[in-house]
């Protein structure tokens, strides 16, 4: 797959390059065009200390005056003054604060994109894979597009000064010169090719070897190395992995080993021929001056410097269009869940009708239709995978139906606006994450401001964690986990269950979602919290998705699904009765309970 | 103290930068002593090649072209000149390509094989001790390239100074004052001192704020807050963190950035603005005014006295750059150093079969003042069930560990028969157990060895499906392309196998089974598996345990039920302990507990009853 993508062609990888520095352009001109000149100037410096260097050497052969030469001297100096002046100011001034502030508005800009792009994009691997690391990369690798191209102007104009400081010397020397760089320029070339065409079988066993190092040096697998012999196993991997890598780094330098003595053919070819022509040029015909022969001599050397980066930063700009391609998709990923016009004041009832959703191609849900209405408490049970939290996630919109409709209050779900909505729902999701926030603004899910304590600390109290909250340093100030501050808090996931809860309690929804509420709580903050969710959600509107059947029996409505359908649905005493598939699952839980009762 | 500590480490002394450099050119030369002598010898002749061709050679032709020398003897000496050091580059390069990279793959061999040794024998605390992990696990991943840059930094320093060895020479054979020149940049390197302390600081306080600015990243792009972000305004603290955390970079540089700016043209300025032009001029001078120094000699010191002032700051930067890495290599030798704490006595014994006894344990962790455990004293007979329960971090987990001797008790002691476990031999000891933990991890191998956890054996594959299907894994691995030699997870193989928890939890439970070890722990999870899953799983375990010593932690309580004996936990102490019966007419914590969770099983089944 990814070695498909790797190949762009040329006009690809131009179109891909043009998108990346017109982004880069329009968000910081001022940047890139600084840059750009800097590359500029850097190339030219090439020329010009070549050019001032060979006046001083030919003055000296002219036997100018001691006064002239220096004036030359001091030209020089004062240049590099002035030189070096732009460059420090450019790369310890300017460059690193425009930089820093390109970036925060670049991912300013992406941040808000990233959270208007659909819940799904997010569940295809491929494009998660490519979006997470484009995007965390996505400044360094915008600015390295602009970097280089800036280094590419460095070596062409480089080239250029160079190779006309020459030509004035000696037109043989200077195409001498430039025949031979671009002759190494080819090796260079063909050697690139080399090490791309090995590149994506080192790459895998990069990998391989990245995971073996972690596997020894995470704490994630210490308990099992220290328990079995599997660190034997991964050693073996390691070793083979190893002899593997050797095998192919034979193969390789084997490839390798001609070119590189017809490298080194050709630099000596080079150096000894400018030597003795220049010298025979300077010694029987009189034809150069000594200026002229010593920057022969140092030109050759750089400008084959020159044509070796150039080669490989074009080569860079091929890779660099893979990243910008996919900056690209990102950027243009169509936004298919789109908001509404219609108001949403209150929420009245919530219905699915004929109800089918397809998640990369797979069956979730297959004509599910059900009502809810205001202040109903549905349960939905089932085994895992059935589609339970599925169904959640279209109520909230975060997916739209394949099939069938969800109306709310009677109108189609997709006519109401969006932040209106999502506004009205409150959830609890299985995998429920804190934020590196205060306590407060965990709950309140949202800026905090001293108007709303008493809100978040009712809301901490209810959702059981209370008794915490009173441990904490600062109270519901307290910054939790250590991301920005050392002496944060880190919570265990109990308390962490408890936080997502509270960030609940703490909106007045009006419809709430509870995925698993209690998984990792133990059976007394299980308890506690059964009784603060009846307390808040009194009069209210909820969903329960939920194992421990326990919880169920005092819903309105409990639907059993299997396999994306709803097979049993009724109150509690009414699926017992019927003896269906959810009475097996309830007697199976409770037998062990119903057992040991004296 | 600490902070001293830390403050000293970050300078070190010439000394150990000498030393830690040696120790790391160690690990390479015991391996392969020839890439190391090659790297050096094309370093010198880079050094030397350079030296002739580009400044040599130029003085000898501008010379005799002086003197009037004629042009064949002159050609053919500069031609013998060139030639010598082309030729040996033209014989080493092709060597390097061909030693190098192979010898690379050897000395990683037994560098990394050595340090996933230590990894593998240091106590567990190493890893749970953040400030030990930190320092020490963590930075290992970088030894890699660290070995080989330090390598390469000194070999290239090497070459500086024999650079600076033979230009100081020609230098010195023309006019011994051009010495004043070459030494004057030196003065440069106190400038890069300085600036390297406030790049240092630089860093350091820019680190900070990247880090924060980066977990911003982290909750915007990667999946898992996605729904929370689209929920609820949480974007509005993000970003306004994110902007904090930006602005912060952006005041570090205002910060440094003129300071940096003057101190790097300082640096720069004083070899290219002023020791150059001023050695050009005295050069000229001599030449032209006082007519001491020849042409060529002249012609010499304008063209390339870049290269002779510019070895001064070759010199600083590689040692600089050494002295990076050597600070990495002093905690690495530190952790390679280190003597791990739980070692077998000399005369330590096998263990075998029998009872294990905590003896009034008491346990806290490394650096902090709390016990996790008070006082806990613990029977586990033979083919005992026992079980442990208590609320979240009431310290079952920690007990565990003990148990496995994967730390030792702060206090009192565990006892197999009667034999303290510090006096049997501890990969035995552990050896008498198999656990499933509660947050196990599937391995990137494949099926086979996730279940054997331990390299094959003639014989294996029959155990191994006997395993699976005792544990009810069976099915769902033989549908598996490759059957129990699939590879799992998608980390090595495209082809790869994902296991949903349940399946992943049952190949650890085979696991157990294939081991046959006599004590037996199971940590139950508490993630949430559908009823029918859990029931599974919960008679999976019990069958594993089977004729053995049984220890499991349980969270839902009916588990608990048919153990021998209960131990119920709260912060670290056992309040209560005996069998199911013994606890409920004990009517404390843990009936209080049991009943709470069978409420409303129970009740139904009361209503049922009475509706009947």
């Amino acid at each position: 797959m990814s070695n498909k993508k790797e190949k762009v062609t040329l006009k690809q990888s131009l179109k891909n390059n043009k998108f990346i520095l017109g982004t880069a352009f329009k968000s910081a001109p001022g940047l890139c065009i600084m840059r750009l000149v800097t590359g500029f100037l850097t190339g030219l410096n090439h020329g010009v200390v070549i050019y001032l260097t060979s006046e001083i050497l030919n003055a000296l052969d002219r036997r100018e005056s001691f006064e002239a030469i220096l004036w030359k001297i001091a030209t020089m100096a004062i240049y590099l003054l002035a030189y070096q002046l732009f460059y420090s100011w450019h790369w310890k001034q300017y460059n690193p604060k425009r930089k820093l502030r390109f970036i925060r508005d670049l991912h300013k800009r992406f941040f808000v994109k990233a959270s208007q792009i659909d819940l799904s994009s997010y569940d295809s691997p491929e494009f998660y894979n490519d979006f997470v690391y484009s995007m965390e990369t996505c400044d360094k690798s915008i600015m390295n597009t602009v970097d280089t191209l800036a280094e590419i102007i460095r070596c062409l104009v480089a080239s250029v000064s160079v190779f006309s400081v020459v030509m004035s010397v000696d037109w043989i020397i200077a195409l001498v010169i430039l025949g031979f760089s671009i002759a190494s320029m080819i090796i260079h070339i063909i050697e690139n090719g080399i090490w791309y065409k090995y590149e994506q079988f080192f790459s895998k066993i990069w990998g391989k070897d990245w995971y073996i190092s972690r596997f020894f040096s995470l704490a994630d697998y210490a308990k099992e190395v220290r328990l079995t012999r599997i660190s034997e196993n991964m050693k073996d991997e390691f070793y083979k992995n190893k002899t593997e890598e050797r095998r192919l780094i034979i193969k390789r330098q084997r490839e390798f080993l001609v070119l590189n003595v017809i490298g080194s053919l050709l630099n000596i070819t080079e150096n000894a021929f400018i030597i003795l022509f220049m010298s025979y040029h300077l010694m029987v015909t009189h034809t150069i001056l000594i200026g002229g022969f010593a920057i022969a001599i140092t030109s050759a050397s750089k400008m084959r410097g020159m044509f070796a980066e150039l080669q490989w930063r074009l080569a860079e700009i091929n890779k660099q269009s893979v990243f910008a391609d996919k900056v690209r998709r990102f950027l243009e990923a169509e936004v298919k869940i789109i908001s509404g016009e219609r108001e949403l004041h209150s929420f009245e009832s919530i219905e699915f009708k004929n109800v089918s959703f397809a998640y990369q191609d797979k069956m979730v849900l297959e004509n599910v239709s059900f009502k809810i209405n205001k202040g109903d408490r549905i349960a939905l049970v089932g085994y895992n995978g059935a589609g339970k939290t599925t169904i959640t996630k279209l109520m909230m919109r975060l997916y739209d139906t394949t099939e069938g409709e969800i109306l709310v209050n009677g109108v189609s779900i997709k006519e109401y606006r969006l932040d209106m909505l999502r506004e009205k729902i409150g959830a609890v999701f299985q995998d429920y994450k804190v934020f590196a926030a205060t306590v407060a603004e965990n709950v309140l899910a949202d800026v905090y401001t001293p108007d709303k304590e008493q809100i978040v600390i009712n809301a901490l109290k209810d959702s059981t964690f209370g008794e915490k909250l009173n441990a904490l340093p600062k109270g519901i100030e307290t910054e939790l986990t250590r991301e920005f501050y050392n002496d944060g808090t880190e919570l265990s996931g109990g308390e962490s269950q408890k936080i997502a809860i509270a960030r609940v309690f703490a909106h007045n929804n009006e419809l709430i979602v509870m995925d698993e509420p209690s998984s990792a709580l133990d059976p007394i903050a299980e308890y506690n919290l059964n009784v603060g969710i009846d307390k808040n959600a009194r009069g209210k509107t909820v969903v329960f998705i939920t194992h421990r059947l326990s919880t169920t029996r005092h819903v309105d409505m409990i639907y059993m699904l299997e396999n994306g359908k709803i097979i049993e649905s009724g109150s509690h005493d009414a699926l017992i009765r019927d003896g269906g598939k959810y009475a097996d699952m309830f007697n199976l839980q409770a037998s062990k309970y119903k057992a040991s009762e004296p | 103290m600490k902070k001293d500590k830390k403050d000293k480490k970050k300078k070190l002394s010439f000394k150990m930068v000498v030393k830690d450099c040696a120790y790391a050119i160690r690990l390479v030369v015991t391996t392969s002593p020839i890439t190391l002598l090659l790297r050096i010898l094309l370093e010198l002749i880079n050094t030397f090649s350079s030296f002739i061709v580009g400044t040599f050679v130029v003085r000898y032709i501008i010379n005799s072209f002086e003197t009037g020398l004629d042009f064949k003897t002159v050609a053919l000496s500069a031609g013998v000149m060139i030639a010598v050091p082309l030729l040996l580059q033209l014989i080493i390069n092709p060597l390097i390509t061909i030693v190098e990279d192979v010898a690379f793959i050897k000395v990683e061999k037994k560098v990394l094989g050595g340090l996933y040794d230590k990894c593998t024998e240091v106590e567990l605390a190493c890893f749970e001790n953040p400030e030990f992990y930190d320092k020490y696990v963590k930075a290992t991943g970088e030894i890699n390239w660290r070995m080989w840059n330090l390598t390469w930094a000194v070999t290239h320093l090497l070459g500086a100074i024999v650079g600076m060895m033979l230009y100081g020479s020609l230098l010195f054979t023309m006019d011994p004052a051009f010495i004043v020149f070459a030494i004057l940049p030196l003065f440069g390197a106190f400038i890069k001192k300085k600036a390297n302390v406030l790049w240092h600081k630089h860093t350091t306080e820019d680190k900070e704020y990247h880090r924060r600015a980066k977990y911003a990243q982290r909750v915007f792009y990667s999946g898992e807050y996605a729904k929370e972000i689209r929920l609820s305004n949480a974007k509005e603290f993000l970003l306004q963190r994110y902007e904090q955390a930006s602005n912060g970079r952006v005041e570090v540089v205002k910060k440094y950035g003129i300071k940096e700016m003057l101190l790097e043209l300082a640096h720069t300025g004083l070899q290219t603005i002023i020791t150059n032009p001023l050695a050009i001029a005295y050069a000229v001078w001599r030449t032209v005014v006082s007519g001491t120094l020849g042409i060529g000699d002249c012609a010499v010191v304008i063209n390339s006295v870049s290269s002779l002032t510019g070895t001064f700051t070759q010199i600083t930067d590689r040692y600089y750059r050494a002295h990076e890495h050597a600070l990495f290599f002093e905690d690495f030798r530190g952790f390679m150093d280190y003597d791990p704490k739980m070692k077998d006595k000399k005369d330590a014994r096998s263990p075998e079969r029998g009872t294990i006894r905590l003896e009034n344990v008491s346990f806290k962790y490394e650096g902090s003042d709390s016990l996790v455990l008070k006082n806990v004293s613990m029977k586990i007979g033979k083919n005992e069930k026992i079980a442990l329960v208590g609320h979240n971090g009431a310290g079952k987990s920690t007990l565990i560990k003990l148990l496995l001797r994967l730390y030792d008790p702060t206090e009192g002691q565990i006892t197999l028969d009667g034999t303290p476990l510090s006096e049997l031999k501890l990969r035995e000891y552990r050896d008498m157990f198999s656990v499933v933990f509660q947050d196990f991890k599937v391995i990137s191998l494949p099926v086979a060895e996730n279940v054997l956890m331990r390299p094959r054996e003639e014989g294996d594959e029959e155990k191994i499906l006997e395993a699976l299907k005792s544990s009810g894994a069976y099915e769902r691995i033989m549908e598996l392309p490759n059957g129990i030699e699939t590879m799992l997870t998608k980390e090595f193989d495209e082809d790869g196998a994902v296991l949903s928890v349940g399946q992943a939890q049952k190949v650890a439970i085979a696991h157990a089974f294939l081991k046959d070890a006599p004590f037996i722990i199971l940590d139950e999870p508490s993630s949430a598996l559908d009823p029918v899953a859990e029931n599974e799983m919960y008679n999976n375990m019990m069958r594993a345990g089977e004729g053995k010593a049984m220890i499991f932690i349980s969270h839902r309580l009916s588990s608990a039920v048919s153990a021998d004996r209960i131990y119920m936990l709260e912060n670290g102490e056992v309040i209560e302990s005996g069998s199911h019966a013994e606890l409920m007419a004990l009517d404390g914590k843990y009936a209080d507990m049991f009943k709470k969770q069978a409420q409303n099983y129970v009740d139904i089944d009361r209503e049922e009853g009475e509706n009947e």
